[in-house]
């Protein structure tokens, strides 16, 4: 629409400024004594108290923090790391090259945060270091007073041994993303205020801010729970799928990542499955599982998209080639996939509660991030997330030596250059990186290294538990790494003694990713704190990134290729046709994730407005003392809701009513007269007076407090019951109406409708539960007073 | 406050978006005698109803008397191309879609400009170029005009961004104004019977326009709707279909139908008159006062109709997507048949569609055959109809802004 200068290519100069004046107060602070210093931290907090704001206190908390930074680390944050919080405590996303220590860096900001109390946290998209930086980074801020914990278990640990209410009251948490989310959606499914552990989101510091907000931000964090019906189909299907030829039964189109059949594959599906009429509503359910069945045969590459190992299968993230811990596919696909893979097939379940990162990080008042690959997305942060992009000024200049990309024919020959290349740099001692696409090519290549007799590790998936150790020996002599995108990020490879001498690490990249940002990230392996390096990409006309973004006279470029069966071209192409297909077929990509990132947006701002209604409604119920005026009007809208259905209830529907709902011990002839005959208005009041009545019989030897709290329980599981199925229903409503585009509808409009519609019926359900739950619960008295209460 | 604050601030946009438009329709071309420029053009019908539709306004020489004009025709040539351009554009960025509409809207506004001044080209003042005595008069004054369609180009996507009622919003004000010139004047040529405007003509033209709108704005919104099956969604809520609008055409045909209809006329002399056996021809055959005449328009409009029916609802990409997103009508393999069952369904609508179109836009003129007034009705209802289709959407956008933060549990 407008387009803004987003990007300032400069350091404004009133952060230098700032940053002078940190500087000037280092000898004041120096000369402290520890308890001196410590002290400090009191003395910000009377401050604020008093109502000074956080920014009158940021030039001395910064100095304090440094000096403090000094003293227990023996690291002394440079004058840039000091640019670089005072841009984060702005709210924007500071831009530092990799390897300039933004993890000291975030001290400062984190500390000044911390002062006001809990809330404030640092969210990596990454355990292990949300971890270690907690243990390490730590030690400064509770040496200064504060309190500072692991949002995350420790690696292997279980997220369920967690202590929630301590970690939530600490000043300062560092955590992942995937965590909070879930841990806010989990606060959110509290029974009571005590059960809560959230203590609100005042600020939140992102580190590696585009992995956290870009990468991730397509797929929605999604609880799941309560099974749905379990199918048999899909062995079969997966059987009938094997059978199918490519292009007479089905076709892929040109990117495959969408496959259908032809008609003449649906006749031989029934000729196959002996029946009729397979695409009739008959049959829906055996069809829906043949295509399930279909796309994970022909769109799901194993050891690229997904590794099969004792747990079942786990989704591999493409941009960071990790396990995605609890994700799955939707809508029975990742069944169909457990068929294709013959492991056991788990149960569909339902989704519970979801939101998206996008949504969970607009609830901080203050937000901010560094990163060091963010100036070729700063304008989708500054759209959606208002935060600009600064870039700060690097410590020492990067001595780092990129190399253009050499683009092969074929996989073939670019393999093979890349091993020679890898036993150039072996042969000299100098430590290698060698990235590639996927789980199945970093296995391939380790193969064809070990026919060469180069030892190396192999970091993948797989491998991941022993990543911390790969990454160490990594930068030492001799050593070759073989690994896929994972390496890419967070992982700081220090160089051995001698490898400085040898021109640093050596960073071969087999293939170029879908966003230039993560291929960047891997060239900053290489050459971190002006330590020399040399990175070069080797790619080929036959990579995915140009199979599915590539222009079309490529792929008949191919075709013509493997038709003449010419000898492999000796040496790389610079032909100029070629030369910017790379960056071209990334532009692509970028642009179709983009697109759907900002769609993702937008649904999720009708589900965001409704879960915060439902969200502020559980508050409502958990705090207010006198649940009554809830309770009428609960009541009113479960008559209105029976009367809406039931206009004008014959005697015997209006009695199967009560006896269902409202007191199933109930004489029908004692209270609805024979003679009856329906009419609404009078209906409706019987009815509530009936429901008043009910509930005074049930509270007769119940205390007060007991009553509240059970009306209480009453609402809140109704409430979580209907807001369950609404949140399935929105995100399967979504799909729905992205197909009406058609007769000028607008599709985001369409929903909105859709989602107040099932909004409607939400609340009838919820309210005819909730009446069932209050009226129909049945109490056991024990003995000391309690009382157990089976619901309906 | 609170609960309408985005429709409010949307609101805002529009009313001041339009009151910019609004005002740059007042200030006259500089550099032109308005009075006899005026006279220059009204000859001109064709030009002047295709104004009225497309939002530009040849009745005053302003700055933005080509206005929207451009930019409404490269939308629909756009849709055109869409229509039957294959997957070259779905891969193009929304930047070098937005350089293509651009474009096209350039290329036209620079001939239309370039047609007005010519027509006016009489009644221009001579301008020099500073310092020169060379008269640049004629290239400045479609400089200007070309600025302006373009100015309102942008004026019209920054209303679809961020305010109401997307793009059209800049057509109806003139839609709306030209609604008693069409009754009044009809087809505003030299044939044409004014309207005498009493209370009881006047009133009857209020009811009828009236009941017409409701009914334009009911048969609007009526759809046939083919149930389809998606088997990436969970059986619960599989009640998802395909809609097929009635109308698929919307009011377009009569945006067009008039201004194409009487493009030939132009070559005769409106003053002289018929001279050759050709010019008698097209008097007679281009006519909305004859038989012949009437047929031909009838055929204008049902060409029309299924043209902008397809382009609307552009069925070979339906049934693409469709087949994509693994959905099926049902009992309908995906692709060729049910882009066969699409289109068949497509045709069925709109030859019903057809009998709505010549009503409001035929059955006017053969009245008029008897009661010459009459006539004025077929622009006056066309009018009508055109509205009917953009306050739809409008209204549905409203609705959607004001509804959307609005939830509460607890009634």
């Amino acid at each position: 629409m407008v387009n803004m200068a987003l990007k300032s290519e400069h350091t404004p100069q009133r952060y230098f400024r700032q940053m002078k004046a940190v500087t000037a107060l280092a000898p004041k602070y120096r000369a402290m004594s520890d308890d001196q210093l410590k002290a400090q931290t009191a003395h910000f907090r009377q401050q604020l108290a008093a109502g000074q704001s956080l920014n009158t206190l940021k030039i001395p908390a910064f100095a304090v923090a440094r000096e403090a930074d000094r003293r227990v680390l023996g690291l002394f944050p440079f004058d840039v790391q000091v640019i670089g919080a005072l841009v984060m405590q702005d709210g924007n996303v500071a831009e530092m090259k990799t390897g300039e220590g933004k993890t000291l860096t975030a001290t400062l900001p984190m500390y000044l945060n911390g002062l006001t109390g809990s809330g404030n946290f640092l969210v990596t998209a990454n355990e292990y270091l949300a971890y270690r930086d907690a243990k390490k980074m730590g030690k400064v801020y509770r040496w200064l007073g504060l309190t500072a914990v692991a949002g995350v278990p420790p690696t292997g640990g279980d997220p369920h041994d967690r202590d929630l209410q301590r970690i939530y009251k600490a000043d300062i948490v560092y955590t992942t993303n995937s965590t909070l989310g879930f841990d806010y959606l989990m606060d959110n499914l509290a029974g009571t205020t005590q059960d809560r552990f959230l203590q609100g989101f005042h600020f939140a510091l992102l580190d590696e801010i585009d992995a956290v907000l870009l990468d991730s931000a397509q797929m929605p964090l999604i609880i799941s729970g309560a099974p749905r019906v379990r199918s048999n189909l899909f062995g079969i299907a997966d059987q009938v799928i094997r059978l199918l030829k490519l292009d007479v039964d089905f076709e892929r189109s040109s990117d495959h990542k969408k496959v259908w059949f032809t008609p003449a594959g649906i006749t031989h599906m029934s000729e196959y499955l002996g029946l009729t009429g397979l695409l009739t509503e008959k049959h829906r359910t055996l069809y829906q599982h043949l295509v399930l069945a279909l796309k994970a045969h022909q769109t799901l590459t194993r050891d690229r998209d997904y590794v099969v190992d004792d747990d079942g299968i786990s989704l591999l993230d493409l941009s960071n080639g990790r396990k995605l811990a609890g994700m799955k596919l939707e809508a029975g696909l990742h069944q169909a996939l457990e068929a294709k893979e013959q492991v056991p097939v788990s149960t569909q379940t339902r989704t519970m509660a979801s939101i998206t990162f996008q949504n969970l990080f607009r609830m901080f008042s203050h937000l901010s991030g560094m990163t060091g690959t963010a100036m070729t997305d700063a304008a989708e942060l500054q759209e959606t997330y208002r935060l600009s992009v600064i870039p700060v000024p690097t410590n020492k200049p990067s001595q780092r030596i990129d190399r253009p990309d050499q683009l092969f024919m074929t996989t073939d020959t670019k393999l093979e250059h890349a091993v020679a290349l890898v036993k150039q740099a072996h042969d000299k001692g100098r430590p290698v990186l060698i990235e590639t696409g996927s789980v199945s090519l970093s296995n391939l290549f380790s193969r064809i290294l070990l026919r060469d007799e180069i030892p190396h590790n192999l970091l993948n998936a797989r491998s991941a538990a022993k990543e911390a150790l790969i990454v160490k020996e990594a930068g030492q002599l001799g050593a070759v790494t073989v690994a896929t995108s994972m390496a890419g990020r967070g992982t700081d490879i220090s160089l051995g003694p001698g490898v400085k001498e040898l021109g640093g690490l050596l960073v071969v990249g087999t293939e170029r990713m879908n966003s230039a940002r993560v291929d960047n990230q891997l060239r900053g392996r290489s050459g971190r704190q002006g330590a020399p390096g040399e990175t070069i990409f080797l790619v080929s006309i036959e990579d995915s990134i140009l199979l599915e973004h590539g222009p079309k006279w490529l792929r008949k470029y191919r075709r013509q290729l493997a038709k003449n069966e010419a000898p492999a071209h000796p040496s790389w192409i610079t032909r100029h046709r070629f030369k910017h297909l790379i960056t071209q077929a990334q532009h692509n990509a970028e642009r179709e994730d983009r697109q759907s990132r900002n769609q993702t947006l937008q649904y999720a701002e009708i589900m965001r407005v409704q879960r915060d209604t439902i969200y502020a409604t559980r508050q409502t119920i958990m705090t207010q003392p006198d649940l009554t005026p809830l309770l009428t009007s609960v009541f009113k809208m479960a008559t209105n809701a029976f009367l809406r259905d039931h206009p004008e209830p014959t005697r015997n529907v209006l009695a199967d009513y009560v006896l269902n709902t409202i007191d199933n011990q109930l004489v029908i002839a004692d209270v609805i007269d024979q003679q009856w005959t329906p009419q609404s208005q009078q209906t409706a009041k019987f009815l509530r007076r009936l429901m008043v009545d009910q509930l005074q019989k049930k509270f007769k030897n119940i205390n007060e407090d007991q009553q509240v709290y059970f009306e209480r329980m009453c609402l809140l599981k109704s409430l979580d019951n209907a807001w369950i199925d609404q949140v399935d229903m929105l995100q399967q409503l979504r799909q729905i109406a992205t197909n009406r585009s058609t007769a000028q509808h607008d599709p985001l409009l369409e929903y909105l409708k859709d989602g107040r519609r099932s909004f409607a019926n939400m609340k009838r359900a919820f309210a005819h539960q909730a009446v069932q739950n209050l009226l129909l619960s049945e109490f056991n008295f024990k003995a000391d007073g309690t009382i157990d209460v089976t619901y309906p | 406050m609170h609960r309408y604050r985005e429709f409010l601030t949307s609101l805002g946009w529009t009313v001041l978006i339009l009151a910019v438009f609004v005002t740059g329709q007042t200030i006259p071309l500089p550099n032109l005698d308005v009075s006899t420029a005026q006279d220059a053009i009204s000859h001109v019908t064709f030009l002047r109803l295709f104004a009225n539709v497309t939002g530009s306004d040849f009745s005053n020489q302003t700055l933005f008397s080509v206005g929207m004009g451009p930019f409404m025709s490269a939308m629909i040539i756009w849709q055109a191309v869409q229509a039957v351009g294959d997957e070259a554009i779905s891969h193009l960025s929304p930047h070098q879609v937005s350089l293509g509409k651009y474009g096209i809207t350039l290329v036209l506004a620079i001939a239309q400009s370039f047609q007005v001044v010519y027509l006016v080209r009489g009644s221009l003042d001579t301008f020099y170029f500073p310092g020169t005595q060379i008269n640049i008069v004629f290239i400045s004054t479609i400089i200007i005009l070309v600025a302006g369609a373009m100015f309102v180009a942008w004026l019209a996507n920054l209303n679809a961004a961020i305010g109401i009622g997307s793009s059209v919003a800049l057509i109806i004000p003139g839609i709306v104004r030209g609604i008693p010139g069409n009754l009044i004047n009809g087809f505003g040529d030299t044939e044409d019977v004014p309207l005498k405007i009493t209370a009881t003509t006047l009133t009857a033209a209020i009811i009828i326009g009236a009941i017409f709108l409701v009914l334009s704005v009911i048969t609007n919104a009526a759809e046939l709707r083919l149930p389809i099956e998606r088997p990436m969604l969970d059986q619960e809520h599989s009640d998802s279909y395909l809609p097929i609008k009635v109308l698929t055409s919307a009011g377009m045909p009569f945006m067009f139908s008039s201004s194409l209809f009487m493009l030939p006329r132009y070559f005769v002399n409106q003053t002289v008159g018929p001279t050759t056996p050709l010019q008698h021809a097209i008097v007679t055959w281009f006519s909305y006062r004859t038989p012949q005449g009437i047929l031909v328009y009838a055929l204008v409009l049902i060409l029309l109709n299924y043209a902008f029916g397809y382009i609307n609802l552009q069925p070979s990409r339906q049934a693409k997507t469709l087949r994509e997103s693994d959905d099926y009508l049902i009992g309908v393999p995906a692709g060729d048949a049910t882009e066969a069952v699409i289109m068949h369904h497509f045709n069925l609508l709109t030859f019903i569609s057809n009998f709505l179109i010549l009503l409001v836009g035929v059955g006017p003129l053969i009245v008029g055959l008897w009661y010459p007034a009459a006539v004025n009705y077929s622009l006056y209802l066309g009018s009508v109809l055109i509205l009917a289709g953009m306050v739809g959407g409008v209204a549905d956008q409203i609705k959607g802004l004001i509804n959307k933060n609005r939830y509460q549990i607890f009634d």
